[in-house]
């Protein structure tokens, strides 16, 4: 969560005061043809109510805000309290949430108000996998007629929020490959005989004396060994397509979004397990972050996947897999998420390749974003719908000479994705 | 204290309601339109305005506003330039503010707290109409001018009250 400070907003009319000073403008105007006091004497409080709400200015001009994001799958929970006191002003301010990009409100907010504090609570849904970053509630008084509004100011921190697949965690008994100081296959995580306590077992015959756990041993009955779990790195290279294609921007840009989210949760599960990671977004040029693992690397990593945006320009295939070579050492396991236009010269894949990567595509599928809903699919749409899907899985086909590819159709479930790192198959070396 | 709309109150509390309807009622029957369109288009205005804050209240406050204004300017314009219909003019468009300010989509009591507001236009208001009233010669405007000047007078006040004065003085201690 990212801190900031916002200072107290200008006290401001809203739409109500304006409406109020034309009748009342318009009445009093009228009223010198027609020579009538009538309707000067129904201007006046029209014309005096936006400043008289204006004399109620709020005494209260700070408020700090904390909020936490929860909830499962596709929906986020947001549980918030805006904190007072609020000098008996607490029912004269509203906390106002902006949806962020892709989400839907699931449920709406609501307040509840004591007058040291208003907690709100409200939940939204979203369509696709997101990594993003809310932007905190404002805090308004409003003048009780509701004429004339302040936004408050005080601590409006940033909510990062994520969704990616679930299954993206079963990556921390991946196998992976090291590339540096010794190539080889190796788990992320093992029972050995060193490492963090893991658990007890029976004693094998001949067991070293230095694993007998005597204590246990001696409150069992029988002798008792130590397992320890063994954390072991390999190397994985994330790199993100963030070229601008043929297809609508829009669409480009809710696939990148899309793409992001599913990199943030790799690169969140793999730095879990202590695995070095390197990050690189391509878009014209490469921008790269180097391998590393550790706290600090992780919090660099998830904030330049989360600041990869879509580029303005293309850049060709080939300056990404040279650049790759200034960057990283050729033979690491490459993870590309690229949502993989038609044109077969923009594919990243046969060029890295060349270059001594072990390159892995997840290309996350247009299609689904392309559909319109499938309640009102007729017969023939289906079918339409069938053959698309057959024509791009003929055309990642074709990527299989070079490298593993999954095609990321359902944004909920990268279980492709899990079973091939997973599996014993894996090595890519060149 | 839980906030929001109490359920079944999505139209605001009928008091209010109840209040502006009857003034703009009464401000209909003695307007300067035939017999029964006066209190019609009054009624109207506020049951439109009612009903579009039940149906759409949340989505364009503003706009549900429109009818009653409207409807209470329509009836300004039409009024004949007796007494009662000053009166109760000033009347109707302060109900009409009461009423805005019993917000349904708001914590309940609006009214109540939006009544220091409202006393200081109806205090501008009354000292208009009394000044009208007692200096009957004078023209109107006039009336509205030592209105405005209360009000003014008034608001200043409130400002003074409200900012702490500062002094220049560093204000050492001994």
């Amino acid at each position: 969560m990212s801190a900031s400070s916002i200072e107290p907003g200008p006290l401001r009319w809203n739409r109500r005061s304006y409406l109020l000073l034309g009748a009342g403008a318009v009445l009093a105007a009228v009223a010198v043809p027609l020579r009538s006091p009538v309707p000067l004497f129904v201007a006046l409080p029209l014309l005096f109510a936006p400043f008289a709400s204006a004399l109620g200015t709020a005494r209260t001009v700070r408020a700090d805000l904390a909020w936490q994001a929860g909830g499962l799958g596709a929906e986020v929970r947001i549980d918030g309290t805006v904190l007072g006191p609020f000098r008996g002003e607490a029912n004269d301010l509203v906390v106002e949430a902006r949806t962020p990009p892709g989400a839907q409100l699931s449920r709406p907010l609501e307040l509840d108000r004591t007058p040291e504090r208003i907690r709100f609570r409200l939940a939204w849904r979203f369509r696709e996998p997101t990594l993003t970053f809310a932007d905190a509630p404002t805090v308004v008084w409003r003048d009780p007629i509701g004429l004339c509004e302040r936004t408050l100011g005080g601590e409006r921190p940033s909510l990062p929020l994520e969704r990616y697949p679930p299954e993206v965690h079963r990556l921390v008994v991946a196998r992976l490959d090291r590339t540096i100081p010794l190539a080889g296959e190796t788990r992320a995580r093992r029972i050995g005989p060193s490492g963090e306590f893991f658990g007890l077992r029976d004693a094998l015959p001949g067991e070293p004396r230095g694993r007998i756990n005597w204590t246990a041993s001696a409150r069992a009955g029988r002798m008792l060994a130590n397992d320890y779990q063994m954390e072991q790195t390999g190397d994985v290279l994330l790199l993100l397509d963030v070229r601008p294609t043929s297809r609508d921007r829009s669409i480009d840009e809710r696939l990148l979004a899309i793409a992001r989210a599913g990199a943030f949760g790799i690169a969140e599960a793999l730095l879990r397990s202590k695995v070095r990671l390197g990050y690189a977004s391509f878009g014209e040029f490469l921008e790269t972050v180097p391998l590393s693992s550790g706290r600090a690397h992780r919090v660099r990593v998830l904030e330049a996947i989360a600041a990869s945006q879509l580029g303005p320009v293309a850049g060709p295939a080939e300056r990404c897999a040279h650049s790759m070579r200034r960057y990283f050492r050729p033979g690491v396991t490459t993870v590309v998420v690229s949502s993989w236009s038609d044109d077969p010269i923009d594919d990243l894949v046969p060029y890295l390749r060349r270059q001594g990567f072990g390159p892995l595509l997840v290309s996350p599928s247009p299609l689904p974003l392309l559909r319109k809903g499938d309640q009102s699919a007729d017969d023939d749409e289906r079918l339409a719908r069938r053959l698309e899907e057959l024509e791009r899985r003929e055309r990642l086909s074709e990527n299989w000479r070079f490298a593993p590819v999954v095609d990321w159709d359902d944004y909920w479930s990268l279980g492709g994705l899990v079973r091939l790192l997973r599996g014993p198959t894996t090595r890519r070396r060149t | 204290m839980s906030s929001g709309p109490a359920p079944g109150a999505r139209g605001g509390s009928a008091f209010t309601l109840a209040l502006l309807l009857g003034a703009t009622t009464a401000f209909g029957f003695v307007g300067g339109l035939a017999e029964f369109v006066g209190p019609a288009v009054g009624a109207g205005g506020v049951v439109a305005s009612a009903w579009l804050r039940r149906r759409y209240g949340l989505a364009a406050p503003t706009a549900t506003l429109v009818p009653a204004v409207a409807a209470l300017g329509v009836l300004a314009v039409s009024a004949a330039p007796v007494t009662s219909a000053e009166l109760l003019g000033g009347l109707a468009a302060l109900a009409l503010l009461l009423w805005i300010a019993d917000d349904p989509s708001r914590p309940a009591g609006g009214g109540r707290r939006a009544f220091r507001a409202i006393a200081a236009c109806a205090a501008s208001l009354g000292i208009a109409f009394g000044l009208f009233l007692a200096l009957p010669a004078l023209p109107p405007a006039v009336g509205v001018a030592g209105g405005l000047l209360a009000f003014v007078l008034l608001f200043l006040a409130v400002l003074l009250e409200r900012f702490p004065r500062t002094t220049r003085d560093g204000g050492a201690s001994a």
